[in-house]
């Protein structure tokens, strides 16, 4: 399980591949942090390669997305499977996310 | 992990197991206990999405809230896997909750919090889950929609059969549950397998336009839709046959609430008989304890070597070893190492180390070699634990005025020279589990006579590391230094006072160190 960070123009795109869980939370938070430091204000994280993602999993993700918001940045969500979707909808984070239904669509201005 | 079955019980589907309270495991223990759930045969999809996350929120919880972050406290797993119904059990050792005092996460005052959606989304992506009066006990249970594990209350059927017999109508209903339609009347059985699936999709509105059927909820997550030939969806007979299923379905449920009253007094009684089991996992963990202390050798007397090495082992089983190996010609290995896990696992992939280890190291491979040996011998152990180790290895031959070395990811490996200045054994490689054959080697100067090797562990680090404003590494390489004439042994005395004196009581982690010196 691992996050791939790739770069594309001024937008980070972040592969969550395996689980994104308690586990690892941290690891993301990290990777996003540091490139936040680092100026970056777009943000895509991509889940097409995630199998599933728990409650603590989201909360970085909240967490994440307010921290991004308060420097004037922009985090998109890309390539929710309907599992994961439906995980977003349950909560309501559907409502506090911007969901894309693709990488494309997540990268485009 | 530490894994057991009851005594006597080795049925597929039945695991009970200790689960290490280390938050980066839950993910392995998670797959591990899917593995045990074939007997079930549920649908794939819902057991490793649904079920993946439900378990990971009930493992975390007790580890986190539970347990409050405790290593020490125990998270006990119980899988029953039948056909048609998975049932988990996870205990921690802590004081409970009260699962209702939970928000709802869903609340706009509560969207944008980064906690607090644990209990919610069990609750909504198992079929059901239950908590004991104490509230240290989850119960996670996921159920095969349809024939096998059909849960539409008989009082809805029996309804259906009312309207059909007495008002003479034809009748068809259906349950849904997630993406399975099933039909449930007329049938043999409640949701027999003679019941055919509907081969036409249904639509999502409510009232389902277009067609005749109508849709009734019966309980969380599951619905029965309707079609009575000849009336409409919106027709007066079929909005009181909705009623009627409606209110048969509601009062099932309370029926339903009643049985739960009275399977708690049930699960009051279990909970003795769980305590004796976690009494018996508390006595195999000190025999894996003992194991641990066997396994090390004793350090070999060789010529003009003074080595002194020790464990200090933690509660449970740590993964920590050492081996002083003597070679040929003269030369002398010395290896230490630290295995992520805690537990049997973890002891058995040292045991597998160490024996495979010495084997190489005795025909005197060079260290390269050695590590990739090992990773060749338990490669295969590692990537199905999702267990780690960090291995430094190193090589002393009389006369050669340098070390040859081999370190995956082992982050504490020194000399120290005669003036108390130290030189790091930097990383060749990463961690054995992450990084792969082939393996680096190095080499660093080595004055037999002066220099000191030092090898130590995270265990004595830590412990330190909250001690002082220096860093454990810090402290642990100046005491050293500040007693570097002395003999090894009295060396690693006076490192293991320090840190006794640091945390007198029993460690949470194992603390090694090996101090080494040629003449």
């Amino acid at each position: 399980m691992s996050f791939n960070m790739r770069r594309f123009g001024e937008v980070t795109l972040i592969e969550v591949a395996g689980q994104l869980i308690v586990g690892n939370r941290q690891e993301l938070k990290r990777m996003i942090l540091a490139e936040v430091e680092a100026g970056t204000r777009r943000f895509v994280v991509d889940f097409a390669l995630t199998g599933y993602i728990d409650s603590s999993g989201l909360g970085i993700l909240v967490s994440l997305s307010k921290k991004i918001r308060e420097v004037g940045g922009r985090l998109r969500l890309a390539s929710l499977n309907e599992d994961l979707r439906t995980l977003f909808e349950l909560t309501k984070l559907d409502t506090l996310f911007e969901i894309c239904s693709s990488r494309e669509e997540a990268l485009a201005e | 992990m530490s894994v057991s079955h009851p005594p006597g019980v080795h049925e597929p589907g039945i695991l009970v197991l200790e689960v290490p309270g280390d938050l980066a495991a839950i993910e392995g223990v998670v797959d591990h206990v899917v593995e045990h759930c074939a007997p079930a045969r549920l649908d794939r999809r819902r057991l490793l999405f649904n079920f993946r996350v439900g378990l990971t929120e009930a493992i975390s919880n007790a580890i986190l809230y539970g347990n409050a972050g405790d290593p020490d406290r125990r998270v006990l797993l119980e899988l029953r896997a039948v056909p048609g119904e998975v049932r988990v059990r996870v205990s921690d050792q802590g004081g409970g909750f009260d699962p209702e005092s939970v928000p709802d996460p869903r609340l706009p005052e509560n969207l944008t919090l980064p906690d607090g959606r644990g209990v919610f989304l069990m609750r909504e992506l198992m079929d059901e889950v239950r908590f004991n009066r104490a509230g240290n006990t989850v119960t996670l249970i996921l159920r095969e929609p349809g024939p096998a594990g059909a849960k539409i209350p008989e009082a809805v059927i029996s309804t259906l059969e009312d309207f059909r017999t007495q008002l003479g109508l034809t009748l068809v209903a259906w349950t849904l549950a997630g993406e399975r339609r099933v039909r449930v009347f007329p049938g043999g059985k409640v949701g027999g397998a003679d019941a055919p699936e509907d081969p036409r999709p249904g639509s999502d509105a409510h009232g389902i336009a277009g067609t005749r059927r109508f849709r009734v909820p019966v309980g969380a997550g599951l619905a029965v839709e309707v079609e009575v030939a000849g009336h409409a969806a919106e027709s007066p007979v079929a909005r009181v046959l909705a009623a009627a299923v409606e209110r048969s379905a509601s009062l099932a449920r309370e029926a339903n609430r009643n049985r739960a009253a009275l399977e708690a007094a049930l699960e009051a009684n279990r909970h003795i008989r769980l305590d004796m089991a976690r009494e018996r996992l508390s006595r195999e963990m000190e025999l894996a304890h003992d194991l641990q202390m066997k396994l090390l050798p004793p350090i070999p007397r060789l010529a003009r070597v003074d080595a002194a090495a020790r464990v200090v082992p933690a509660k449970s089983v740590g993964g920590d070893f050492y081996q002083v190996i003597q070679l040929s010609g003269g030369r002398v290995g010395v290896m230490i190492g630290d295995v992520s896990g805690h537990g049997f696992p973890a002891a058995l992939i040292m045991a597998l180390v160490m024996s495979a280890a010495a084997i190489y190291a005795e025909q005197g491979a060079a260290p390269a070699k050695v590590l990739e040996y090992v990773d060749r011998a338990i490669g295969d152990e590692l990537e199905s634990t999702e267990m780690y180790l960090s291995l430094c290895y190193c090589m002393l031959s009389p006369g050669f005025p340098d070390i040859a070395y081999a370190n995956a990811g082992h982050p504490h490996a020194f000399v120290i020279g005669a003036g108390g200045e130290h030189r790091r054994l930097p990383a060749t490689d990463p961690p054995m589990g992450i990084g792969a054959a082939p393996y680096g080697q190095s080499r660093i100067r080595w004055k037999p006579g002066e220099d000191l090797l030092l090898l130590f562990t995270d265990g004595l680090s830590d412990t330190l590391a909250r001690t002082r404003r220096m860093s454990g590494e810090q402290q642990v390489l100046k005491t050293v230094e500040e007693n570097r004439q002395r003999p090894s042994g009295e060396i690693l005395g006076r490192l293991f006072e320090l840190c006794d004196r640091a945390t007198p009581s029993i460690p949470s982690d194992d603390r090694t160190a090996i101090v080494l010196r040629t003449r």
